[in-house]
């Protein structure tokens, strides 16, 4: 059962001919498949990053922000890092307590701007720079913006300047950006955030667990347990390569994992602190 | 060009001299060196470089027996000096730093896989590299270990955030950082 699985695994990833022997074709695809390894294919990776070159290269006539929304734990956050780098993009992350000054001043800093001194000589500035538009913007934690009612401030910076932005928030972000009519229609394209699967796993594993091979079993089951969070995959990939390598495996699958070594998954759910069980 | 980083002055940075040139649109090179008091040569060389590279071009060709210089117009405005080679050519040195230094200040918190995963684009970050940045960074008090584990699966955190420009290590293995324009280690 187990062998044919794994042999499954293997010809959809190569050109494997037949399952003869088994671990000569995993060894080959695994050196094909992380040859050039990258997150650019994980599936929010790849909408975020492809939104916002698309917002980049635009007509002018089109509107240029995009909109990238999603419950907690997506990884909406750990996408726009990649998409960050992969643009060469200013970021900020907004705080609940920033007021409309704040935020200019932490864009003007993030510009590497000494910050002026008053709104409208920020505004001027940061608008200035953005205006070369070769360089996009991304703003996280756009709903304390929202809160904040100080969305009037970035479509003054939009307009001011044409620059792609990508603005993320919580599910709820769409509806209230609604609210600002003006603002809406700036938008070139709402993205909402996807769980993460098993094929993300599998795009994780060759950074997380680059030294040991996981079955597609396990990868099926880890993203089943990790309802959709990146993180959760990440520190369970981690931690499925160190238990591995401990016990001298440089492959292992979902029986080895729960039933030989007996381990579970990290959920990220309250466990009871063991300084406190005696 | 191979001068440490932390004797030059701001104003004789390739960054002044190219936010002279954004200020300014058109220019000669004597209207530059009226801003930025570089060397003449220097100026013309790198301007010769970005108009091989295609960021400017000459508008008025200028006549030396006469005294008069070329004039050129700004047409590829770029919010950061381009690093050119000699060809023409970009330089990318230096990208895979940026790239961890910006994946640094957005997570906050973040193990060395991380690093290589979210700042390997088209420009590769290798695990070693990101052990070796890692470790002066560590030194110089930007980042602190969290949770006691060992480098490749350690949760690391972004303590001293100077600002965009991610810090440098000096062939002389010191680390300068170029948003507050000092050594920051050893000190």
């Amino acid at each position: 059962m187990e062998q044919k699985q794994k042999v499954k695994s293997g010809t959809n990833g190569g050109n494997g001919p037949g399952g003869g022997v088994i671990t000569t074709i995993a060894n080959t695809i695994d050196q094909s498949d992380f040859q050039s390894p990258t997150i650019a294919p994980l599936k929010n990776v790849a909408m975020a990053t492809n939104a916002l070159e698309k917002a980049i290269k635009r007509p002018r006539h089109l509107p240029g922000m995009i909109c990238f929304y999603g419950p907690s734990g997506f990884g909406k956050s750990y996408s726009a890092a990649f998409a960050a780098n992969k643009h060469n993009a200013y970021y900020i992350e907004c705080k609940s307590t920033w007021s409309k000054k704040a935020v200019l001043a932490a864009l003007a800093k993030e510009m590497g701007l000494v910050p002026a001194r008053t709104m409208y000589e920020m505004t001027e500035q940061i608008t200035e720079r953005l205006a070369i538009t070769d360089r996009p913007l991304i703003i996280d934690e756009m709903d304390h913006i929202v809160k904040r009612e100080a969305v009037e401030i970035i479509r003054d910076l939009y307009e001011g300047s044409g620059c792609a932005m990508l603005l993320i928030g919580e599910e709820n972000l769409p509806n209230a950006l609604q609210k600002w009519e003006r603002f809406h229609g700036r938008i070139l394209d709402f993205i909402p955030a996807q769980a993460a699967d098993a094929n993300d796993v599998k795009i994780l594993a060759g950074f997380y667990c680059r030294r040991v091979k996981i079955a597609e079993d396990l990868q099926i089951e880890l993203a089943k347990v990790a309802k959709g969070s990146i993180r959760r995959i990440c520190v369970n990939l981690a931690r499925i390569e160190d238990e591995a390598l401990e016990s001298g495996m440089t492959e292992i699958d979902l029986h080895t994992w729960s039933h030989v070594l007996k381990k579970q998954f990290w959920t990220g759910e309250a466990t009871i602190r063991k300084e406190y069980v005696r | 060009m191979k001068f440490p980083v932390d004797k030059i002055p701001v104003n004789k940075t390739r960054e002044f001299l190219w936010n002279v040139i954004l200020k300014k649109r058109e220019f000669n090179i004597s209207e530059l060196q009226i801003e930025c008091p570089l060397d003449r040569t220097t100026i013309y060389q790198y301007i010769r470089l970005l108009e091989k590279a295609g960021y400017v071009e000459v508008i008025e060709r200028g006549m030396p027996s006469k005294g008069k210089e070329n004039r050129y117009r700004l047409i590829r405005p770029v919010s950061e000096p381009p690093r050119l080679r000699a060809d023409g050519s970009h330089v990318t040195q230096g990208i895979g730093r940026q790239n961890m230094w910006r994946t640094m200040r957005i997570r906050k918190v973040f193990t060395l896989d991380d690093l290589v995963a979210l700042s390997s684009t088209e420009h590769k970050v290798s695990p070693e590299e990101a052990e070796t940045y890692m470790k002066f960074l560590e030194k110089a008090g930007y980042i602190k270990n969290t949770d006691g584990k060992s480098r490749p699966k350690a949760a690391y955190r972004l303590i001293k955030d100077t600002g965009p420009k991610a810090p440098m290590i000096q062939r002389i293995k010191r680390v300068w950082d170029p948003n507050l324009r000092e050594v920051v280690w050893p000190n």
